[in-house]
């Protein structure tokens, strides 16, 4: 407690450390004796500068909502949160550095949902499993997407070609565990359809193919098409999710034309802010307190609008019910089309019903 | 006119006092930055992004995108002055920079670069200006046939720049690529050449890799040959002369050009554009055997390249939204941050703004000029200081600048075990660029290949039936050709006029 | 020459290396052109000719030479010292690592005497605490003083 309130002087430069440790000399000599009691009494959180650690590349969709929710957020909590971005292997790599960190609540992981199949995918054994979800900021939609000029005008036109020419249809998809590959796999499994799966590494480079008309169709998060989808360059077929999204009101849900994917819903990315497991509660609790507060920041929201992000706002229990959800979900599918490489029954990921 | 009107409004937002002082602010950051290695524009703009939301959005995507063309600047300086280039584009810039340096031209080569960089990056943003939505589209018909072609073009570089052996400089390219595989498989996600050691499985870091092979080894390499300084002889003059001006101007449009064209091309960045202008420089040039020796056209063209590079990434990602670059989708995180998402509205709802940042280059680019002549002649005295202090300096740097990337050891210690492989390489001449061009490439070679394959279900006639595609192919072999030629006559040139074989390229 | 030929059969290691991971993910491809197998293998049989040729191929001649004794120490000892960089950097901190590396860099590189090589250090330290902690604000290990 006393080594950390120095260190924090310290780093302000050593002409302050010098007035400290003067003034902490002088205290002792004088002989007044001020003991250290009552710094126990209250403890206090946070005592310095908070690293929040981004496991993505700067400016993707987590970095953008973790900047954000973080500026308002360091107000509430006192402290600056300074945002680090740690990319590499899947986010596994910034994942496990906040796990190797001390548990004290001054390292936060702000992460996306891949940790939820780290486990079957056998990426990382440290998964959300390790952290507690002190907010989860929202959820964004999936939207199945073709160029401005496809001859595909609804998702039965995309579904009739499909089944008429199978493999046939290019499918632009990041690698196993994506977006695009699990929606895939959704409608492979639900409708038994087949595609030529075209892999991308990332849903920019897609959105870029769809653009130049080298893909037939793709599924990207609804925040990456929808700016090119209201200009005009492509079509969204359906968002997948079982209510239509408010940004485009004229695009059905998916569950409108293949209610068999109703099963699977709703489902899709998410973004939360998460801290060690291993927290004192009472870190917990102002963590929790902090980013509630911050959410209802105007800016903010406005920015998860931009994105076509619905916000959500939950912690603790009813956070950690959704993302095993959501892992159950995920899990599942890849367990089923083959691309899981540790089934989630060992991993004690029950199939949701 | 409309588009002439648009753009006078623009300037009359980006000329405010305010605005002039972002723009100015940015330019100073991003040359700073630039100028250290391992720190690029990508992490500053990343950390100073929550600060334009509390200076507005016009004044921060101003002082945004001033860091950006700012620290493609910056980052030639220590390129040619130390031989340390902080982004993998200024490599081609180092390769005659800094023999100019040690010849005591620091200086004009300095301010050739800063010209060359203001000319090639005002030639941008005319283009930005005119062709925004029109080559926007044309960008989008290279698809991934279209990329192998270009990459398979650009692999033609690596014979020019192999040396004396081509042998030699083949197997450092096909290095090059297989330390660019490490990490996560591209298209199916698994991990590649990780041999179980776990920092390996997020990959080798290019710039790590730049600052062993360069700045580490070239300490040593200074070392051993006992360099008092890094320009020996007295420094001539500061500034260029205008007769040097107009003898580069060729080489500054070409090389313009070469950055703005291909600029255009999502992936297609700035790493890849100056290597192609460096070379093309290289092949029209009457006296090819003075590149890498310090030929001033050598640091015209590339940085020429660089700048309008820079500005054409802004066409795709204002009129489509698509960041041709990771430092330019973290400045599309900017825009996201204010509200404002790039793509085929933007122009139209909130055309005020676009216009504001477009004129802004243009006083940006001004303020790059204004702010970087001056400081030449301090720049140029630094290869006057004692080696015994530049040395320990450079080293500190690097290390730091390694740690920078993924503030981590782990780049730290890549960096210095290729600053070992670096000295060897260079004793028994393999040379060491064709591995960081083969490095950049890989990644991209390697999608276009898959994603073709798969569009095709396995043919090869997908890259023979595609007119783009093809057009490019035939050039490839046609360059390819001209280099071999060109190395044949070249090398028994220099036999005539040194009486012996000879390093053509380090 | 005889190097020439040794950095040919290195190639082809690699090589064979390369080959075994295109190997090794065969079975995780979608068909035999896509997934992350390709490369790997084509680079691999690439390293593997041009090694090879290297090894065959008479090149051109000519002489390595290395400095004296002395300096291949000094040369080796850089490399320890920055080794030893990562090493202090962890256990005590930004500052004081960087204070005492530098010293021990003038040292070896500049043959300055201590009170210089400390001088210049401190400076050097100084400065570089002043860009990268102070105004870039970079995460470095604050080692057992937490400095």
């Amino acid at each position: 407690m006393f080594k950390q309130k120095k260190s924090s002087l310290w780093k302000k430069g050593a002409a302050f450390c010098l007035v400290a440790s003067m003034l902490l000399v002088s205290a002792c000599s004088s002989g007044q004796g001020q003991s250290s009691q009552g710094q126990s009494e209250q403890p206090q959180y946070p005592t310095r500068q908070i690293e929040g650690i981004v496991p993505f590349g700067a400016g993707g969709g987590t970095d953008l909502v973790a900047r954000a929710i973080a500026t308002v957020a360091e107000k509430q909590l006192g402290q600056p949160v300074n945002i680090t971005n740690k990319p590499g292997a899947t986010g596994t790599v910034g994942t496990k550095y906040v796990y190797d960190k001390d548990a004290d609540g001054h390292t936060l992981l702000f992460s996306a949902e891949n940790p939820t199949v780290y486990g079957v995918l056998k990426l990382s054994e440290r998964s959300f499993e390790e952290f507690y979800p002190v907010h989860i900021m929202g959820r964004g939609l999936a939207a199945i997407t073709v160029h401005e000029n496809s001859k595909y005008k609804t998702m039965t036109d995309l579904m009739n070609d499909v089944k008429a020419n199978p493999g046939d249809i290019k499918m632009g998809t990041t690698g196993p565990g994506g977006l695009s590959y699990m929606v895939t796999a959704m409608i492979s499994q639900s409708e038994n359809a087949e595609f030529n799966m075209v892999p991308y590494d990332g849903e920019g480079p897609i959105v870029t193919a769809l653009l130049g008309n080298h893909i037939d169709v793709s599924i990207v998060s609804l925040s990456k098409a929808i700016e090119n989808a209201k200009g005009g360059k492509v079509r969204v077929l359906a968002v997948v999710n079982n209510e239509k999204a408010e940004e485009l009101p004229d695009v059905p849900a998916i569950t409108e034309e293949l209610p068999d994917m109703a099963k699977f819903l709703p489902w899709g990315p998410f973004y939360g802010v998460w801290v060690k497991k291993e927290a004192p509660d009472h870190v917990k609790q102002s963590l929790e307190k902090a980013f509630a507060e911050a959410s209802k920041d105007a800016d903010y929201q406005a920015l998860l609008k931009n994105l076509a992000i619905i916000p959500m706002g939950i912690s603790g229990a009813e956070a950690e019910k959704f993302w095993r959800d959501q892992q159950s979900i995920s899990a599942w599918l890849l367990q089923d089309t083959g691309a899981a490489k540790v089934s989630p029954e060992t991993l004690n990921i029950p199939r949701k019903q | 006119m409309e588009t002439l009107s648009l753009l006078l409004d623009g300037f009359s937002v980006a000329l405010s006092p305010t605005n002039i002082m972002m723009a100015l602010w940015g330019a100073l950051i991003g040359t700073l930055v630039g100028m250290l290695p391992g720190l690029g524009p990508t992490s500053t703009i990343a950390i100073l992004l929550p600060v334009t939301t509390v200076l507005g959005p016009t004044e921060g995507i101003i002082m945004l995108a001033g860091i950006y063309y700012g620290s493609m600047y910056g980052g030639s300086t220590t390129a040619i002055l130390l031989n340390i280039p902080g982004e993998v584009s200024a490599v081609p810039t180092s390769l005659d920079g800094y023999p100019l340096a040690k010849q005591g031209r620091g200086g004009p080569a300095l301010g050739i670069a800063a010209i060359g960089s203001f000319v090639a990056g005002t030639m941008g943003v005319i283009g930005l200006v005119f062709f925004a939505p029109l080559l926007a589209d044309q960008a989008l018909k290279f698809g991934s046939p279209e990329y192998f072609a270009l990459m398979f073009l650009a692999l033609t570089v690596i014979v020019n720049l192999a040396g004396a052996s081509l042998i030699k400089g083949l197997i450092m390219g096909l290095f090059g690529y297989l330390l660019s595989m490490t990490g996560i498989g591209l298209t199916g996600g698994q991990v590649r050449f990780s041999f179980g050691i776990e920092p390996l499985e997020a990959g080798i870091d290019i710039i790590s890799v730049v600052i062993g092979l360069f700045a580490i080894s070239e300490v040593i390499k200074g070392m051993e040959e006992n360099t008092k300084s890094i320009a020996v002889g007295k420094i001539t003059n500061i500034y260029p002369k205008f007769k040097e001006i107009r003898e580069n101007s060729g080489a500054m449009f070409r090389g313009g050009l070469v950055g703005f064209f291909l600029g255009l091309l999502p992936g297609c960045s700035a790493a890849v554009t100056t290597f192609l202008a460096y070379d093309l420089e290289k092949k029209v040039s009457k006296n090819p055997e003075r590149f890498g020796h310090g030929e001033m056209k050598g640091v015209a063209a590339p940085e020429a390249a660089n700048n309008a590079t820079s500005s054409s990434g802004f066409i795709p990602l204002l009129a489509l939204g698509i960041p041709s670059s990771t430092t330019l989708a973290v400045l599309l995180a900017g825009f996201m941050l204010n509200g404002l998402t790039p793509g085929p509205t933007l122009f139209e709802e909130h055309s005020e703004f676009v216009w504001a940042v477009i004129a802004s280059m243009f006083v940006g680019n001004v303020m790059l000029l204004v702010l970087n002549l001056p400081l030449i002649g301090l720049w140029a005295k630094l290869t006057k200081i004692p080696y015994g202090i530049m040395g320990p300096v450079i080293l500190i740097l690097s290390f730091v600048g390694a740690y920078s990337i993924n503030n981590s050891l782990f780049d730290v210690f890549v960096a210095i075990i290729f600053g070992v492989i670096g000295y060897f390489l260079q004793k028994y001449r393999w040379p060491v660029v064709p591995l960081l061009l083969a490095f950049v490439l890989g990644p991209m070679f390697e999608k276009s290949f898959i994603q073709s394959m798969a569009m095709s279900k396995g043919s090869f006639a997908i890259f023979f039936t595609r007119p783009i595609s093809l057009t490019i192919l035939l050039l490839a072999l046609v360059l390819f050709v001209v280099s071999i030629v060109m190395m044949k006559r070249t090398k028994s040139r220099v036999k005539d006029a040194v009486g012996s074989d000879v390093e053509i390229t380090e | 020459m005889l190097a020439d030929r040794v950095g040919g059969l290195i190639s082809i290691i690699f090589g064979g290396l390369s080959l075994y991971e295109a190997l090794r993910l065969y079975p995780t491809s979608l068909s035999f052109y896509v997934g992350d197998h390709i490369m790997p293998g084509v680079i691999g049989i690439g390293l593997i000719v041009l090694g090879l040729l290297a090894v065959f191929v008479k090149g051109q001649s000519f002489k390595v030479e290395y400095p004296d004794r002395q300096m291949m120490l000094k040369i080796g000892g850089i490399f320890g010292v920055l080794l030893g960089y990562c090493v202090l950097l962890y256990y005590l901190g930004f500052a004081i690592a960087t204070f005492l590396i530098s010293i021990a860099l003038f040292r070896i590189i500049g043959s300055y005497n201590y009170r210089k090589s400390v001088l210049f250090s401190a400076i050097q330290t100084v400065c570089v605490y002043a860009i990268f902690v102070y105004w870039l604000n970079m995460p470095f290990p604050g080692g057992i003083f937490n400095f």
